[in-house]
């Protein structure tokens, strides 16, 4: 049980560092982390998606400029509210039910980053240095509808995590 | 205990925990080792990224030359095209200049126009010119090029446009005499739709290789003293009545882009 525990501590360092160094090199910045969580949650169970959010929300906070804890505050929130939205009311297990929920991750993402930022840019002196305007706001749902519609499509075809019906699955 | 047992709580509870221990530095070794035996991987990673990333800069940049050369070769072939143009109008420009000079220096009313095209007509000898009958351009006018060169004459006048038949055309007949001689004459005629020749020359006229021709002015609307060309050949048939001179023209009849048309 530990060992498994330890082999996804390793996958979500491989993954952040991956996304960090990797992906936040390109011109365009964006955060796949609501989709990456999201997919936990939907695929696997709450206990995992909570284990990557801390750990990834930990991670980011360690290099992150906003004060230390917003990420993980941010991701619990997120997967708290998923979690809850798809147990009471997106319950249903296809395609259409991971998209909407990936949305509504990523504009909670965009609104908690937004929130923190404003708040701590009026009670402090940090700079508002996440740019929010609507080419960054598109790219990153943008980026975040590609990674859910890979995600869902190859744990669909490799697994049987999820159906393959797009809008309700029987 | 039990609301421990609440993972979201137990989630927010190890949460605060985490951000208070961060701002007590109770996680600061912790930390320190995160970003120490992450920095190898990051630094490979970002390499890799920077590798990636600038691979697909040069991408970009080796299309953007491409997209480049494409545009600046269409330029340069513009540019050319245009270098031709202005080439050809500085010819036809210097062309002209000398023509009105010389026209003006013999006392010649005229006025200048543009060859626009070859006739419609399967006659090579035939063009269009830019001058109809509005320009005052009539039938039968004498149509010269640079130094006063005969070329043609006018056969037919449309109000904006005139049809001009070469002196090489079977058809064309224009009085002619020799340059200084100007009682030894003839008639220039077409030979062989190709080339001009001076006929009815007499036989007793002492004609010679390399001598002038010019307009003679018998003719109602082609002054006398136009340059027609030189004799080249001179053809004396013992059983015909008058002897015969190939003429060379001094202009190349097939590239004619500038005319005169002499209307007085």
């Amino acid at each position: 049980m530990q060992k498994k525990y330890f082999f996804i501590i390793l996958l979500i360092i491989f993954v952040f560092i991956l996304h960090q160094s990797l992906i936040a090199n390109f011109d365009w910045r964006f955060n796949l982390w609501p989709v990456i969580l999201v997919f936990v949650l939907f695929a696997f169970n709450e206990n995992l998606a909570l284990l990557w959010g801390i750990v990834s929300g930990f991670l980011l906070d360690l290099y992150s400029i906003l004060p230390f804890g917003i990420n993980l505050i941010t991701f619990f929130l997120i997967i708290f509210i998923i979690y809850l939205l798809a147990k009471n009311f997106v319950t249903n297990r296809s395609f259409l039910s991971f998209f909407i929920l990936c949305l509504i991750a990523v504009f909670l993402n965009i609104g908690f980053l937004f929130l923190a930022q404003k708040l701590f840019s009026w009670f402090g002196n940090l700079e508002q240095i996440i740019i929010f305007n609507w080419s960054t706001i598109f790219f990153q749902i943008l980026t975040n509808i590609i990674l859910c519609i890979i995600l869902y499509f190859i744990t669909a075809k490799f697994t049987k995590k999820l159906k393959t019906d797009l809008i309700i699955s029987r | 205990m039990s609301f421990l047992k609440n993972k979201f709580i137990l989630t927010t509870l190890i949460i605060f925990l985490i951000i208070f221990f961060h701002i007590v530095s109770i996680l600061s070794p912790f930390e320190q080792l995160i970003f120490i035996s992450f920095k190898p991987f990051q630094s490979v990673a970002y390499s890799t990224s920077n590798n990636i990333s600038l691979e697909l800069s040069e991408m970009t940049i080796r299309k953007n030359f491409l997209n480049d050369n494409k545009k600046l070769n269409k330029k340069i072939n513009q540019l050319e095209q245009k270098i031709v143009e202005l080439k050809l109008f500085i010819e036809e420009n210097d062309l002209l200049i000398n023509q009105n000079k010389y026209l003006k220096s013999i006392g010649y009313n005229f006025i200048n126009a543009r060859v626009i095209s070859a006739g419609v007509e399967n006659n090579p000898n035939l063009l269009i010119i830019n001058r109809g009958a509005n320009d005052g351009v009539k039938p039968e006018m004498a149509v010269v090029v640079e130094n006063g060169t005969l070329i043609g004459k006018i056969i037919k006048t449309e109000n904006k446009i005139s049809h001009l038949l070469l002196l090489t055309d079977n058809q064309t007949k224009v009085s002619a005499s020799l340059s200084g001689k100007s009682e030894i004459s003839g008639i220039v005629e077409g030979k062989n739709n190709i080339s001009i020749c001076l006929n009815y020359i007499l036989k007793t006229a002492e004609i010679e290789k390399n001598d002038l021709i010019m307009t003679s002015g018998f003719d109602e609307f082609i002054p006398a003293g136009l340059l027609i060309g030189e004799i080249d050949e001179i053809e004396n048939n013992e059983n015909q009545l008058f002897k015969n001179a190939q003429i060379l023209s001094p202009v190349n009849l097939k590239n004619l882009r500038i005319v005169s048309i002499v209307i007085n």
